[in-house]
């Protein structure tokens, strides 16, 4: 970071290079849920590093990831999502008053879906995006563009995205008495930069309707 | 009743259904384009409204095809030949008013409307006060007010005369008073009015001249004039006034001009001021058909409120105006927008309803994303008494995935009248072979959608199964309607 940078982040309340510290660690994260936190290195999500979520429940994991930040009045927008149910995403936790959904139907090119994709890392804290159809070039190029607004990207399906870490959501019971109650998921996380990885077993939704640790 | 004629007010209203609802089939646009191509053959200033309302002065283009009804059947007919599945209206009054009653009135009747001054007086003394709101965008307080006291024509608002009104009303007082008289509240002029914010974009100077063959791409245009559009809304701020009807004006080097007036009665914002900008540009510059695109690059860009009124409307939020994020948001929605009409960008409403679509997509350029956390607005979750029960399916279909459920002698089952299943479910059909094992299922769950409505009643049923095959299991819920089963929602 620059210094003038570093001058116009300072907010005027910061006395100490503690606080100051404190703050810009603020700046280069987002919270994720307590039962989530174990899992990743920092304890949060990275601003600007480039996430994958996959397995059966991949889109459960990815719109539980972005509830804090929504929270926190963070932007998320969804590129090419199909059928999402906002109902479930706020039950997950997700403030719906902070989502922007963007479709693009058949007429928009790859390149078009790939400009939009770059713009909207501009605009938003989080963006995530299902399979995206970007040639490696353009997907190093959103990538660049994410880091450079401290954006995070989550993707969905298949991409040609360099990956900085990856995380797996795989249901490992149903739980169905009378009608479905909640679901056993086993998550794994794996930081390609770092080789860490480390593995949760999580319920949602526990008995306050949250999602939880298992015991 | 007083009567206010002047013979070259006369304006003419074209009503084109390019409302919201849509403009979910990405059909909008090119329709917008269509219509103000055709306009451009008849009038060189028209002003574009909101929900496909276009007017422009009726005095010249009617001298030109030989009388107003001539001119009215020239354009309804155009139209008509473009989109002939569509209802479009032509109305002529004397005010934007009465030309939009006339121009409603077109859109039942199928032919241009056209409303003498002779009989324009007879008209408004029968038009029942709620027209105000509805035509007049007069706010729907004032017209409770009329309401209650009982004056519930026009004629009686007048007979009260304009002093009681502005003693009363204020300045809408007098809105309300020229509005019923046939008045117009602003005159039709692209001059703007004396305490007006304009903003003026050079580009010919030798640094953007350096941009010269870029400057006929919109989303550079736009980029550039970016700082110009926020100075405007600043300075409409900064005088205490929103702006409802603007005029935008784009020139190139070889005197070509682009000239378009745009009114939005809510107030133009930031966005919708550049919306506009790029629904012009990209007009102009894909004309090519009709030989009015621009032959060199564009010098000047002159945004200009033409008329104004307090702003009275929206309050800052408490803490000191929009936050810096959202701004940041809503600049990039609005460069996503410009980059193809294919692409929709939309936030989710509440609507509630037993359905399993909860919440309706809306489109995020007709909503203040900062005014989001009012529930008014982006409306507020509740549990809907007989709707599906947490957890909820995080992937929901519009159109269910066809299947067919089967008992254990391969049967198909369905759910009988008194809501319970013919049969046990084990098996799951999708797709003609794949067969998927039912574990465990839940219901039938009726839903009764509507009952008073025979046009929109709906009764279906659902039921929740575990299913699995192979190591693979996963929780679907079914519906079934007519007969037909249907995936509708996944758990994952």
């Amino acid at each position: 970071m620059e210094f003038g940078d570093l001058l116009r982040v300072v907010p005027p309340e910061v006395t100490t290079a503690n606080h100051l510290l404190d703050r810009l660690q603020d700046r280069e994260s987002h919270d994720v849920l307590a039962p989530l936190a174990a899992l990743f290195p920092r304890q949060c999500l990275e601003r600007g590093a480039v996430y994958h979520c996959r397995g059966q429940a991949a889109l459960s994991l990815a719109s539980a990831l972005v509830a804090p930040i929504t929270h926190a009045n963070g932007w998320v927008g969804f590129v090419d999502v199909d059928n999402l149910n906002m109902h479930a995403m706020a039950d997950l936790g997700v403030s719906l008053r902070r989502v922007v959904s963007v479709q693009s139907n058949t007429d928009v090119s790859d390149a078009q879906k790939t400009h939009a994709l770059g713009v909207l890392v501009e605009g938003c804290d989080v963006v995530v995006a299902q399979s995206p159809k970007c040639t490696t070039a353009g997907a190093r190029s959103v990538a660049t563009r994410a880091k450079r607004h401290n954006t995070t990207l989550v993707l969905l399906g298949r991409h040609s995205f360099s990956v900085d870490v990856t995380v797996s959501a795989r249901i490992t019971d149903w739980i169905f008495v009378d009608r479905l109650q909640s679901r056993l998921l086993n998550i794994t996380l794996h930081d390609q930069r770092t080789h860490y990885t480390a593995s949760t077993n999580v319920v949602f939704p526990d008995s306050n309707g949250a999602l939880s640790l298992a015991i | 009743m007083k009567k206010l004629y002047s013979p070259h007010s006369r304006i003419v209203v074209v009503m084109f259904p390019l409302r919201a609802e849509t403009a979910h089939d990405g059909s909008t646009y090119p329709r917008l384009i269509s219509t103000l191509s055709v306009l451009d053959d008849i009038t060189s200033l028209y002003e574009v409204g909101e929900g496909g309302i276009f007017m422009f002065p009726a005095r010249g283009p009617a001298r030109y095809f030989g009388g107003e009804a001539v001119m009215s059947q020239h354009v309804h007919s155009t139209l008509k030949s473009l989109f002939p599945d569509e209802q479009c209206g032509v109305g002529i009054g004397d005010s934007r008013f009465v030309a939009r009653i006339a121009a409603l009135h077109s859109v039942d009747v199928q032919s241009p409307v056209c409303i003498s001054s002779v009989d324009t007086p007879d008209l408004l003394s029968r038009l029942p006060v709620t027209t105000l709101t509805d035509h007049g965008f007069v706010n729907s307080d004032i017209v409770s007010i009329f309401q209650r006291l009982g004056l519930h024509t026009l004629e009686k608002i007048v007979a009260l005369g304009e002093a009681a009104l502005v003693d009363r009303f204020g300045s809408s007082g007098r809105d309300v008073f020229a509005i019923a008289i046939g008045d117009e509240i602003s005159s039709f002029s692209p001059l703007p009015d004396h305490s007006s914010v304009s903003v003026t974009c050079d580009f010919d100077n030798e640094t953007q001249h350096s941009l010269s063959e870029a400057m006929n791409n919109s989303e550079i245009v736009l980029s550039i004039m970016q700082p110009f559009i926020l100075n405007f809304t600043e300075s409409l701020s900064r005088h205490g006034v929103q702006c409802l009807r603007m005029r935008i004006l784009c020139e190139t080097e070889n005197t070509e001009r682009s000239e378009r007036i745009w009114s939005d009665s809510r107030g133009f914002t930031q966005l919708s001021v550049r919306e506009r900008l790029a629904w012009q540009l990209n007009h102009w510059f894909r004309d090519a058909e009709n030989d009015n695109s621009p032959t060199s690059w564009i010098t000047r860009i002159v945004i200009d409120a033409i008329y104004c009124r307090p702003f009275t409307g929206v309050q800052e939020t408490f803490w000191g105006g929009r936050s810096e994020n959202t701004e940041r948001m809503t600049r990039a929605l609005s460069r996503v927008a410009t980059i193809h009409d294919g692409i929709s960008i939309t936030v989710p409403q509440w609507q509630g309803g037993r359905d399993i679509v909860t919440y309706k997509n809306v489109k995020a350029a007709e909503v203040d994303l900062d005014d989001l956390h009012n529930e008014s607005v982006s409306g507020a979750s509740r549990e809907w008494n007989g709707g599906l029960p947490p957890p909820r399916p995080i992937m929901v279909f519009n159109h269910p995935r066809p299947v067919v459920v089967c008992d254990e002698q391969h049967q198909s089952i369905f759910v009988t009248g008194r809501h319970e299943l013919s049969g046990i479910p084990t098996n799951v059909i999708l797709d003609n072979d794949a067969s998927w094992e039912v574990v465990s299922w839940a219901g039938p769950w009726p839903v009764e959608e509507r009952w008073w409505d025979p046009q929109r009643w709906r009764r279906h049923a659902r039921l929740q199964v575990l299913v699995r095959k192979g190591e693979v299991s996963t929780v679907w819920l079914l519906s079934i309607e007519s007969r037909q089963w249907g995936i509708v929602g996944i758990y994952h």
